[in-house]
């Protein structure tokens, strides 16, 4: 099902009843059903992959429990037997030694298969078609003819099956939770109804955030109520989703896909304004997505973890990514990056992992090169800037402080270099500089220069992101010198058919957008004060709140009501129009 | 007083943007036109909004 299709109308209405309905002890089955229903609305084979890995996964992660119970028995019986060793001789110690060898493969070999399956399903629905194609061009290559007619095929390697909606997203759930039991980062959940929940959740099942057991299982299993005072900021949450994604994405839509449609055709300018505008389409596609799943999600009492933060007013490429899809950033760092060493053997070996970091993250987005390339451009940036930043360190440091450090100073510094180098991520070298080394400290021009450097930066890749092909973003990227005259910018405008009125709307949605944001932190701030939706805990200090926010509301009420009810409006004129024209899209994340 | 006076304003202009949108798309108003006053109302109202919050 999607966010924007007529059904949810119905759907997200009759689970918030009966969540208000049936007391909190069925809570989880409830949102289970909802969420494989959710699911299983159009195509109902796809729930079974969905338990599939869920069973699999969770099957793992309590082998992997049981493995690590029977450790830390045996590690007791060895603290006890050490002292009777002495009285019974080695032969004890030999049998302990023997079990804990026992012990170590199994969990290795349960940790193996609850990767291994899900990852299985992923490469089998995702990657397989890509693959044929990658074995038939290497065939082309060796033997001068396409592997299809060596076998006597008409066609070539072509794997017609449907990719199941939000499969990258969940595989990852279930990775991160069989991985976090093998880490004893998390305890294994024993009652399969709430993990099953976790990553069937439907909110974020389809494109994410990517949520971290330690996040939501809890709130899951916490069988609160439903409290109407969640109805509010959640509501409102969702409104701003859908318009970022209805009455923005959806209306920027039809000129970037004229633009990347004719590749060829399209001028310097155009180049450029169709990456632009891109930018703020795929920003609003999925941040607006992440809106609506968080509203939904707020509406029945859990707090999803915050995927966007204002993109595109990044210092620097490592800030972006700081503040563009948070959780797949994170999920990165910690469970590919840190592994491969992070920065903690070198720069050449740091600069590596991100490069297959951004690699990896390119093929996550999809089988498709130009989808690999536009990750390698980011690390490629991620890596200069990493260069960059020791070179200049090193620079400074040595003009700095010169003849004149001291020896306690080189001690001082040593200190903290070996501080930071322990504490390190991908995206958090230093704790100092963490987001944009050079920008934050100076002056106001400095730093938008350090902001439209980064925003031209990223809007370069998303060419290679939204082009059907390499060759097309190749195509784009050389046309991007051509055409900036009078001519150049003439035939841009017809190309895309711009008229005065789509400039002005442009720039009137964009204003909105922004204060949108605004408001939609105020309602957030206002409601909740920074401590997550309404769960009924606290009740003493959940009823100063009420009280404080009912008198903030009746303040403010008929405004707020007025926005909401406009909002509401604007979206629906926008959606109707949209289905009346059949250009209301799905969301761009529900491909990867 | 001053938010029955808000209250009122908007639902006054509610009735007219409704009104006024039935009309437009009766008579097959683009997209575009339809969205231009919404937008525009949208805009007053949250700069009014923000403003109040800046200021209380």
């Amino acid at each position: 099902m999607n966010f924007t299709s007529l059904d949810f109308l119905l759907f997200l209405p009759a689970t918030l009843l009966l969540c208000r309905l049936f007391p909190a002890r069925f809570r989880w089955p409830l949102l289970l059903a909802a969420s494989y229903f959710f699911y299983m609305r159009y195509t109902p084979w796809v729930g079974l992959l969905l338990f599939g890995a869920t069973f699999v996964s969770w099957f793992c992660a309590g082998k992997i429990a049981v493995a690590h119970e029977g450790d830390s028995i045996t590690r007791t019986a060895k603290m006890t037997a050490h002292e009777n060793d002495a009285t019974y001789g080695s032969r004890h110690a030999n049998m302990r030694t023997m079990t804990s060898k026992h012990s170590r493969p199994g969990k290795r070999f349960w940790l193996t298969l609850g990767i291994a399956t899900p990852l299985a399903c992923l490469f089998i629905f995702k990657y397989m078609g890509f693959l044929g194609q990658i074995i038939e061009s290497v065939f082309g290559l060796f033997f001068g003819k396409p592997m299809d007619s060596l076998w006597g095929k008409s066609a070539g390697f072509s794997w017609d099956i449907l990719l199941p909606a939000g499969i990258s997203f969940y595989t990852f759930q279930t990775l991160s939770y069989v991985i976090d039991v093998y880490r004893k980062n998390l305890k294994h959940e024993t009652h399969f109804g709430y993990y099953a929940l976790y990553v069937s959740f439907f909110p974020q099942l389809v494109a994410g955030p990517i949520e971290r057991p330690g996040n939501l299982l809890p709130q899951l299993k916490r069988e609160n109520a439903f409290y109407p005072e969640n109805l509010l900021p959640g509501f409102c949450q969702m409104l701003i989703g859908f318009f970022k994604k209805l009455v923005v994405a959806d209306y920027l839509a039809r000129f970037v896909d004229v633009a990347f449609a004719s590749p060829k055709l399209v001028q310097g300018p155009g180049v450029a304004l169709a990456a632009c505008l891109f930018a703020i389409q795929i920003y609003c596609d999925f941040s607006g997505y992440c809106d609506i799943a968080a509203g939904v999600a707020g509406m029945l009492g859990i707090r999803l973890v915050k995927n966007f933060d204002r993109p595109y007013s990044a210092g620097s490429i490592r800030e972006f990514w700081h503040r563009w899809h948070v959780s797949l950033t994170s999920w990165f760092t910690d469970y590919i990056y840190i592994p491969l060493g992070g920065s903690r053997k070198g720069i050449w070996r740091q600069t590596c992992n991100v490069l297959i970091v951004f690699f990896i993250s390119g093929l996550w987005h999809g089988a498709a090169w130009h989808y690999v390339l536009w990750g390698c451009i980011h690390g490629m940036y991620l890596t200069a800037g990493i260069l960059y930043h020791k070179f200049i360190t090193r620079h400074v440091t040595r003009t700095a402080t010169g003849s004149r450090r001291t020896n306690g100073d080189a001690a001082g510094s040593r200190q903290t270099n070996n501080r930071d180098k322990r504490t390190s991520t991908p995206h958090q070298d230093d704790k100092h500089d963490k987001h944009a080394p050079f920008c934050y400290g100076c002056n106001v021009p400095i730093q938008f220069a350090h902001k439209l450097w980064t925003l031209t930066l990223v809007c370069f890749a998303w060419i290679f992101f939204r082009a059907q092909t390499v060759s097309d973003a190749f195509a784009m990227v050389s046309h991007l010198g051509n055409g900036w005259n009078a001519n150049g910018i003439a035939a841009t405008v017809n190309l895309l058919q711009i008229t005065p009125l789509d400039i002005g709307q442009t720039a009137l949605i964009l204003l909105v957008l922004e204060l949108l944001e605004k408001f939609g932190k105020i309602m957030e701030h206002e409601t909740t004060h920074d401590e997550g939706y309404s769960t009924g805990h606290g009740t003493g200090h959940g009823a100063t709140r009420d009280a404080q926010n009912s008198s903030h509301q009746t303040n403010s009420s008929p405004l707020q009501a007025a926005i909401i009810f406009y909002l509401i409006l604007t979206i629906c004129t926008a959606w109707l129009t949209l289905l009346s024209q059949n250009a209301a899209g799905t969301f761009i994340y529900f491909q990867f | 007083m001053k938010q029955k006076i808000i209250a009122l304003a908007t639902f006054l202009i509610a009735l007219l943007v409704v009104t006024g949108l039935f009309v437009a798309l009766v008579m097959g108003a683009t997209l575009q036109e339809l969205l231009t006053p919404l937008l525009v109302l949208l805009v007053g109202y949250l700069i009014i909004f923000l403003r109040q919050e800046k200021g209380g």
